[in-house]
């Protein structure tokens, strides 16, 4: 009887961890597009100013 | 899955040779059953990667070679949890053992190789060969259990299930619950590999 509860014991064990698993890269994968959405609004703030319209900012 | 659980402990009837150790058999032979379908399908995503080129195969060759990997190694597990009663040790280097622990040390390296050789169309390429070749060996186990005298039991031959009717049912039940399991895992899987993907690519170019 103890192999028979090893048996199935283990293989939930082991599905159980491999679902950890993918939950852990999941949450990985957030923190790298909540850094790369980061990145893409801080390149969008210092490029604004060169690349927008310039008004009443010279002579005319 | 609680059904299948259901149907191996409390539905099938206990084998009179081996008592409650078999019932190791329900979840044993699903197992191994889904790793077979998980390598093919492995080597089919393989087959349209080298085809068509595109990535979307190379995430779907590498999560099913994945959850083979997983289930196989369940299957190597609970095998030898079943041996060590009913044949009196862990493991025997019997034909088909052999050829189930080559098919497993095939995807390990798979994926082994993939982890290693970093990320671009090579490996990828690479990978598709490697998982397409490691499919040759599951017809070899299919056939070293029927025609090397192995010690497993053979139970599906051409003229019918060598099974009890509860057995037969239970074993259906779980046939089907662990088939269906592989498709959630799969598309799960799947999904978080071509997240990956992208998000990789994304970082990429935003350097």
């Amino acid at each position: 009887m103890a192999y028979l509860f090893w048996a199935y014991a283990l293989v939930w064990v082991g599905i159980f961890l491999y679902l950890y698993g993918l939950a852990r890269r999941s949450r990985v994968l957030e923190r790298q597009v909540a850094e790369l959405v980061e990145r893409s609004r801080g390149s969008a703030r210092t490029q604004a100013p060169a690349g927008g319209p310039r008004t009443g900012a010279g002579p005319s | 899955m609680l059904l299948a659980l259901v149907g191996a402990f409390l539905f099938a009837q206990t084998e009179q040779v081996m008592g409650p150790i078999q019932r190791i058999f329900y979840v044993h032979l699903p197992l191994a059953w889904i790793g077979f379908v998980a390598f093919g399908h492995a080597c089919w995503a393989g087959i349209q990667y080298l085809r068509t080129g595109r990535r979307e195969w190379d995430a779907a060759g590498a999560s099913a070679a994945e959850i083979g990997v997983l289930f196989s190694t369940l299957v190597i597990v609970t095998g030898s949890l079943w041996a060590r009663p009913v044949w009196g040790t862990w493991w025997t280097w019997d034909p088909q053992l052999v050829t189930y622990l080559i098919l497993w040390l095939i995807y390990v390296g798979y994926l082994m190789l993939r982890s290693a050789a970093g990320d671009d169309p090579r490996r990828a390429r690479f990978a598709a060969v490697f998982a397409i070749v490691g499919f040759v060996d599951v017809p070899l186990v299919w056939f070293s259990a029927r025609y090397l005298r192995a010690l497993s039991p053979v139970i599906f031959t051409t003229h019918s299930i060598g099974l009890a009717p509860s057995m037969a049912q239970a074993l259906g039940v779980g046939l089907v619950a662990w088939s269906l399991f592989y498709v959630l895992l799969f598309r799960a899987r799947l999904r978080l590999g071509l997240l990956e993907m992208q998000v990789a690519g994304l970082a990429d170019e935003s350097g």
